[in-house]
């Protein structure tokens, strides 16, 4: 079958269609009013409940610091707590714009990665990684949650108790996990996924489908460079 | 922003290009019940995107970008979600085989089951060439060069060639 017959059997086709085909459009209307209940999805409402977990732990810090006012480190650990409570809630927030933001007028390739990308970093976003990412981060500030959590659940003032080579060592600690804490906080990420124990930690952690969302996205970029 | 067209414009607009909807589904999926759920889909993103709509442009090609990025989008949702709704009227009635297959029909059933052994991107690519779609047209509904789309198109011809040669 040369070029032309490709055609020629795909007009037939497309002359059957015209015979047969039926649209019954007068659904349309029952398909959109389902739809909009559907957009309420799993992910959707699993991110809005992080929102809220997240909202009620900085309500409840922000009571701990202001019965605490009068002690700087309370209040500094607290407000250390505190900000990692609000990148958690800005990420989530920042999850639903991206959600409700997808489109499909672009061109196939650019809306593809987009949603492969937005797949990844969404999926990525609801596991365990994301909180992961975060304790890592917060390394550097450990003290503070051993001072909250001493006061919280044990009513006891750690930082009175503590002497100087208490709190020297724990200087020296949060100094040493700076670099530590950046450097696992840029590893563990969806671009990283070719690197190995990235992936294994990723994949352990219910992130099989970051992993089919990248390498879809590679197949992606090779079928634009001309590869695939 | 362009104002988005009326219903009855907009379902006179899907009525006129209704093959193109269900090509695509026959092309990214095997089963009638799914075909359905993508018709539905396509027909709601169509709907839903129609504020996005520049009339400057030809409809047709519009309709292909959302019709492949959806096609492409479930094609990868690995399993089926479940219907959304259950309707005493299909979208789309996607009748099953003809009960007389003659020459062109095993021509076309023939082509059909070619194009969905490819890669679901060159399946794309491979739709809108028998569309007789231009390279420059092809190129930016994909969003990939025109040279690129040439290449591709050839490699595929190629291939289509030897699978139908080894059959005939």
């Amino acid at each position: 079958m040369d070029t032309d017959e490709l055609k020629s059997a795909w007009q037939a086709y497309d002359a059957k269609l015209e015979k047969s085909l039926q649209l019954n459009l007068h659904c349309i209307e029952a398909i959109q009013a389902q739809k909009v209940a559907s957009t309420f999805t799993s992910l959707k409402i699993f991110k809005s409940i992080e929102i809220i977990i997240g909202v009620f732990v900085i309500f409840f810090l922000g009571n701990f610091l202001y019965e605490n006012l009068t002690k700087t480190y309370f209040v500094a650990a607290a407000a250390i707590v505190m900000l990692f409570c609000v990148v958690a809630i800005a990420g989530s927030v920042k999850q639903i714009v991206l959600i409700n933001q997808t489109s499909y007028t672009r061109s196939v390739l650019y809306n593809q990665k987009k949603l492969a990308f937005l797949q990844s970093s969404v999926l990525l976003q609801s596991s365990i990684i994301k909180y992961l990412r975060l304790a890592f981060l917060s390394l550097p500030f450990y003290t503070a949650y051993i001072i909250i959590g001493f006061k919280l659940f044990f009513n006891t003032d750690i930082v009175l108790l503590g002497d100087k080579y208490w709190w020297m060592a724990q200087i020296a600690l949060s100094i040493l996990f700076i670099p530590l804490s950046i450097w696992l906080y840029n590893k563990l990420s969806y671009k990283n996924m070719h690197i190995g124990w990235v992936r294994k930690l990723i994949e352990s952690a219910g992130g099989k489908s970051i992993s089919k969302a990248m390498d879809f996205i590679k197949e992606l970029n090779e079928f634009e460079n001309g590869l695939a | 922003m362009y104002k988005q067209p009326g219903k009855d414009e907009f379902l006179r607009l899907i009525e006129s290009n209704k093959n193109i909807i269900f090509k695509i589904c026959h092309s990214y999926c095997n089963n009638k019940n799914d075909r359905e759920d993508l018709a539905q889909e396509i027909v709601y993103q169509l709907w839903k995107s129609g504020k996005n709509f520049n009339p400057d442009y030809k409809f047709s090609t519009w309709m292909y970008r959302i019709a492949l990025n959806v096609a492409i989008s479930f094609y990868h949702k690995q399993k089926r979600s479940g219907r959304l709704i259950s309707f005493t009227d299909s979208l789309i009635d996607f009748e099953d085989k003809d009960e007389d297959p003659g020459i062109a029909e095993e021509n076309i059933s023939l082509l059909q089951r070619f194009i969905t052994e490819l890669k679901e991107l060159d399946r794309a690519l491979m739709i809108l060439y028998l569309e007789s779609k231009n390279y420059n047209e092809i190129a930016e509904i994909l969003g990939i060069t025109t040279t690129n789309v040439a290449t591709k198109i050839n490699r595929i011809k190629d291939k289509m060639k030897q699978k139908f040669a080894t059959i005939k």
